[in-house]
């Protein structure tokens, strides 16, 4: 009996996986690190203005995804 | 009669939502749970956006954020990241979800667990363990909905009294019109968010500075109280650690609620339209946590800080302005809570109830809708009316609940090996796990609760699977039709099973 999980089954699959990874870890630890700073952006304090980037980020790798086929 | 302008705004908004839910199910029969629960399948890409945004954007917005802006600073941003995270998930799984559901006839995910691991026993465990978040949630906003009755009124209407205005209006349109209504009021709910949201932002702002630039605001925020400005916050309790385990255990958690809306889609494409564009709905967030910070200098010593934006409405801004703040945030409160108590009624139904009293479907339908009472009067009034403390701090811990109910539905779309033994001791042990580190030894090593208890039922779920039988081959196939050879090898191969034997 294999144990094994539904992995994706094409490189566009794998691609896309990476990429949510990616997008993931762009919000969290370690990579917050380098955001969580006194520093004001457009305004913003950085960390906001990552924020926003990161809702930005996450729709295009979506569309993206969608675009190319990844998913599924 | 002037102060009460802004009341009549709000009182307003909750007539306008009566009638738009009332209508919503007209000449439909909503003793069918098809009909009520999952409003027959009918909604397009826009319907679901702001049905989706609007639901996961709560009276959170409106009062915790400010609030949590107001006493910790940058910390109150990890809601923006989780919610656009979350979209992730509606995106990847709402549309295999929905494909199931319309092949299986699942409504709710609970009913997905019962058929993918042959246990209603698993189902019934699954329902009543996420429902505690779910109901909590349902809490929090019934809270802050009674809590701006209350200061629109100038205390007028008691806390009590606004527990039972927003639950009964609620009631009115739920009753009559399930998950359409909750479609329709929150495509106006939301709508009305975005506008109150970046209205109230900028009239802050130009109040505060004298335009509209947010320089002003965040230089002094800087000089004063820098510590405002990175986490770990102002408080000092919100580190990195704690942020990234905030966020992936929201990330990690499929809601009940949100599992019933993607059922509501017209199509597949439907919900990754939608969930593709979802997270710029969470923008909405920001300006709030602008008007936090502005609260910063103007009410120093504020008694709860989730009332900051309120209280900065009231005493500065015109009282139509003040008067769309409180709708706004009553539509925020309401928009959250509906799909709480709709879901919770649908799967004690559905997934405790019909196997428990052996029910027949006619059965189900006629009692679900009329569930959402005892589950108003009996769970979620009184539990609003003793008012619990932190609004930010219940839905964190409601989050750890929902997600241990992620592992099984791994086991749904993406492990077959995955077993009804491996996913009941999981989710029982995540579930332990979850409520020892919640409330005994909290958040140990400033890691969240709900994560120690998704790892522990993480490990549980595939050891205990590993060596107890998984689902018979007839479910393998329904659920993983190109896997199931693989995993029933040993049949698909005799020969092979003779020579290892």
């Amino acid at each position: 009996m294999k144990a094994t999980f539904k992995r994706p089954k094409t490189s566009k699959g794998w691609l896309s996986l990476g990429l949510i990874a990616f997008i993931i870890l762009l919000g969290s630890w370690p990579v917050i690190h380098l955001f969580n700073r006194e520093v004001i952006v457009f305004g913003l304090p950085l960390l906001m203005v990552w924020s926003i980037v990161l809702i930005f980020l996450t729709t295009f790798t979506m569309l993206f995804i969608n675009k190319i086929g990844g998913v599924d | 009669m002037y102060e009460y302008i802004p009341l009549f705004i709000t009182i307003s908004y909750i007539f306008i939502a009566i009638l738009l839910g009332f209508f919503a199910g007209k000449g439909k029969n909503m003793d069918s749970v098809e009909e009520w629960g999952v409003g027959s399948r009918s909604m397009g890409p826009i319907m679901m956006y702001l049905l989706i945004g609007a639901g996961g954007v709560s009276a959170y917005t409106f009062m915790g954020s400010p609030g949590w802006a107001y006493s910790k600073g940058v910390p109150a941003l990890y809601v923006v990241v989780y919610l656009t995270y979350m979209a992730i998930l509606a995106w990847y799984f709402g549309p295999k979800v929905w494909e199931l559901g319309k092949k299986y006839n699942h409504v709710t995910q609970s009913t997905a667990i019962t058929d993918r691991y042959e246990s209603k026993a698993l189902g019934g465990l699954a329902s009543i363990v996420t429902s505690i978040g779910i109901l909590a949630y349902a809490v929090i906003q019934t809270t802050g909905a009674a809590y701006i009755l209350n200061v629109m009124s100038y205390g007028l209407i008691p806390t009590w009294v606004g527990v039972f205005l927003s639950l009964g209006a609620i009631s009115i349109y739920l009753y009559r019109s399930g998950l359409k209504a909750i479609g329709l009021t929150n495509a106006f709910q939301g709508g009305l968010m975005i506008f109150v949201s970046f209205f109230i932002g900028l009239w802050a702002t130009k109040h505060f500075t004298g335009g509209f630039s947010f320089t002003p605001i965040f230089e002094r925020v800087r000089a004063d109280i820098p510590e405002f400005f990175t986490l770990p916050g102002g408080l000092g309790d919100m580190n990195i650690t704690f942020w990234t385990t905030s966020i992936l255990i929201s990330f990690f958690s499929i809601w009940q609620t949100h599992w019933i809306q993607w059922m509501g889609a017209k199509s597949k494409q439907s919900i990754r339209r939608s969930a593709t564009l979802l997270p710029t709905f969470y923008l909405v967030l920001i300006p709030m946590i602008v008007v936090g910070f502005i609260g910063i200098f103007m009410y120093p010593n504020i008694g709860n800080p989730d009332h900051v934006a309120i209280q900065l409405a009231v005493d500065t801004m015109p009282v139509v302005v003040a008067g769309l703040l409180g709708a706004g945030t009553l539509a925020a409160a309401m928009s959250s809570s509906e799909p709480c108590i709709h879901a919770t009624a649908l799967s004690y139904s559905k997934d405790v109830l019909q196997p428990l009293l052996k029910w027949d479907d006619v059965t189900v339908g006629k009692w679900t809708r009329r569930l959402i009472f005892p589950i108003m009067l009996l769970i979620i009034a009184p539990i609003s009316i003793l008012q619990p403390s932190s609004l930010v701090y219940i839905l964190l811990i409601g989050y750890g609940f929902i997600a241990q109910a992620f592992p099984s539905i791994i086991g749904i779309f993406l492990w077959p090996r995955a077993t009804k033994h491996g996913a009941f001791w999981g989710l029982f042990g995540g579930f332990i796990v979850t409520v020892i580190f919640s409330f005994i030894i909290a958040h140990p090593l400033n890691i969240h609760a709900g994560i120690w208890g998704l790892g522990a039922n993480a490990i549980i779920f595939i050891l205990v699977s590993l060596i107890t039988q998984p689902a018979s081959k007839e479910t393998i196939e329904r659920f993983f039709p190109e896997m199931v050879d693989d995993l029933y090898e040993d049949e698909a191969n005799p020969s092979f099973q003779v020579e290892t034997k």
